[in-house]
């Protein structure tokens, strides 16, 4: 697993602090964390943390070292209160105000910002090379945008028309992936977590006054493709896929296992299938590029479909 | 740039000659105004950094920096357009090829633990698992260098080995390189995930003087030729996910939608996805029913 970036581990470090009730021991904020966040030799993780908790402390974020409630004050723990944080925001010198400034104009939120140049963050020491000024993204930050922005970091209940139907929901993540917005939450009429993608909602955003607790286990944005949602039992389906596709497929399917790589360069792929129809989809825009090869009786499907167009 | 703000702040509060300046940070004169003045106008334009508050005075000679009382001092902020740009931090952050703390990396960690962003409620993905590639195209923009690639291209389903001169990358659901490619001797737009192979050559090229400022959409002009279709409303879709020069309503529930055709192949797999629950009522010769039936036929054959 490649190495997880200094920054998100960082912040997964922060917001797993923040969110402990009890101080956690070195040991336990490494087993926490997800895979990947610190080396796996032990000498190396202690440096790397002890590193971390130096830096974040430098940034103003108060990493407390406190006994541990039961240990009789023989182990000792870390973790941020959360009341010390949510005071006003930190400040922050002219570079990083700048350097944020840019990264919102890169990623395009706002369509009436003009040309910023991009080497202006060159202090990151990463970015000189990328190539200048105008933003290097298209993110929608319409009024659906900003009014579920703000319901969600402010827990509020929204309501809006999906599909011909009024939903309230309670939000938990507004995530933009694949090109675009989605909202995931508490769907009240349903009485279960949904997901909503933003461009297809049939009305504005009513907020409302009511404000809902942060969820224990909040409902996330799932970028998974068509043919994974839903609620049957997934069924590994095998495709067998020309060598001219295989960098984009195995990019794109990011979860699929490669079970073979033929000599002529071809490979088999297996990934699971929850909505068949939405797979063979997928499938037919290979045109004769790929192959069904498993299960027998979507090779079957495949087949009849095509024959009835044929 | 951003050494230059505090730099001018700490060394000529009262302001410094712009010439002197430019020559100090290897910059062109005209360049520095401009992109100052840039950064003055997009500061104050924005309403998501309505709270970045140092002013840039430009004047014929002199450039000046005044800071505004509240830098450096505790901000008060929306925590919608807090987690807004924290989002936005991150997903650029993610893109840098570089791991220590820069201002970009520190600014966005020290505003994780506030509400509103410390729990990941606004999040911004832009990756799409060919930063490889990606780095390689950005070598290649940074330092003025062609790539060789490797090329699917999907309109016409086949690969090709080009050179190609970049210019621009651009994410929009997926990352796209724009740039001039030396096979087709024009500009090309190329979807990174079907660059099977990228590699820095060291033959350089002059970057052009304007980059277009985002990618051609398909016309709609009646340039291209275009078929007619009665849709089921089942898929809908198709007419929220592509351009179109006609919709109607049948009274029916079907939808009679008239497409332009990019390429054939483009067709094909429209058609086949849509199997009978779409219908060629108008299409020039070559691209009706007899298309689908041929691509049809010949995807069947691996299954027979």
């Amino acid at each position: 697993m490649a190495a997880m970036k200094k920054l998100e581990r960082l912040l997964d470090l922060v917001a797993l602090l923040l969110e402990t009730e009890r101080p956690l021991t070195r040991q336990q904020i490494r087993d926490d964390l997800p895979p990947g966040a610190y080396a796996d030799d032990d000498a190396s993780f202690r440096r790397t943390f002890e590193r971390d908790k130096d830096e974040l402390r430098d940034l103003g974020l108060p990493i407390l070292l406190e006994a541990i409630p039961g240990s009789d004050g023989m182990r000792t723990g870390y973790r941020i209160h959360r009341s010390e944080m949510e005071a006003d925001l930190p400040a922050l010198d002219p570079a990083e105000l700048a350097s944020l400034a840019l990264a919102s104009a890169m990623v395009g939120f706002d369509e009436a910002a003009p040309d910023v140049p991009v080497w202006m963050l060159g202090g990151t020491g990463g970015v000189a090379d990328l190539d200048r000024a105008r933003p290097m993204a298209d993110v929608p930050g319409d009024s659906v945008v900003r009014n579920l922005m703000r319901a969600v970091t402010g827990g509020l209940v929204v309501s809006f028309l999906y599909k011909g139907e009024r939903r309230t929901v309670e939000p938990h993540r507004l995530v933009f992936t694949r090109g675009h917005w989605q909202l995931s939450g508490r769907d009240r009429r349903r009485l279960a977590g949904r997901q909503y993608r933003c461009d297809r909602f049939e009305s504005g955003v009513e907020v409302g006054d009511e404000r809902i607790q942060p969820p224990d286990a909040p409902i996330e944005v799932r970028d998974d493709h068509a043919w994974q949602f839903g609620d049957a039992q997934p069924v590994p389906f095998r495709l067998l896929v020309d060598e001219r596709h295989v960098t984009w497929l195995t990019g794109f399917l990011r979860s699929a296992e490669i079970v073979e790589r033929r000599a002529d360069g071809s490979i088999v792929v297996e990934e699971l299938v929850r909505e068949p129809d939405a797979f063979r989809s997928f499938v037919l825009t290979f045109l004769d590029g790929a192959e069904v090869l498993e299960p027998a009786w979507f090779r079957e499907e495949m087949a009849a479909w095509l024959e009835e167009l044929a | 740039m951003l050494s230059l703000i505090p730099w001018l702040e700490q060394n000529h509060p009262s302001g410094a000659d712009i010439v002197e300046v430019a020559e100090r940070f290897d910059y062109p004169p005209a360049d520095l105004v401009r992109d100052l003045t840039d950064v003055v106008n997009f500061v104050s334009a924005d309403p998501y950094q309505s709270f970045l508050v140092f002013e840039i005075l430009v004047t014929e000679e002199r450039i000046r920096v005044e800071r505004n009382d509240l830098l450096g001092k505790p901000m008060r902020m929306d925590p919608a357009d807090l987690a807004a740009l924290v989002a936005a931090g991150r997903a650029v952050s993610a893109l840098l090829d570089v791991d220590e703390l820069g201002p970009l990396e520190r600014a966005v960690a020290k505003l994780a633990g506030t509400r509103g962003s410390a729990a990941e409620t606004v999040q911004i993905r832009l990756s799409a698992g060919d930063e490889p590639v990606l780095q390689v195209i950005r070598e290649g923009i940074g330092t003025g260098r062609c790539i060789d690639i490797d090329y699917y291209s999907y309109g016409r389903d086949v690969e090709t080995r080009r050179v190609v001169e970049p210019h621009r990358c651009l994410y929009d659901g997926f990352w796209y390189l724009m740039a001039h490619c030396r096979l087709a001797e024009d500009q090309r737009v190329f979807r990174l995930d079907r660059i099977r192979r990228a590699d820095l050559t060291d033959d350089g090229f002059h970057p052009p003087d304007e980059v277009a400022e985002a990618m051609d959409g398909i016309p709609v002009d009646g340039s291209l030729p275009e078929v007619t279709l009665l849709l089921d409303p089942g898929v809908r879709w198709v007419v929220e996910q592509y351009p179109h020069t006609a919709l109607e309503s049948e009274p029916s529930g079907r939808l009679r939608v008239t497409l332009p055709v990019t390429a054939d192949r483009w067709l094909e797999r429209l058609l086949l996805r849509l199997g009978t629950a779409a219908e060629v009522v108008a299409a020039p010769i070559g691209l009706g029913t007899e298309l689908r039936t041929s691509a049809a036929r010949r995807v069947l054959a691996r299954y027979r």
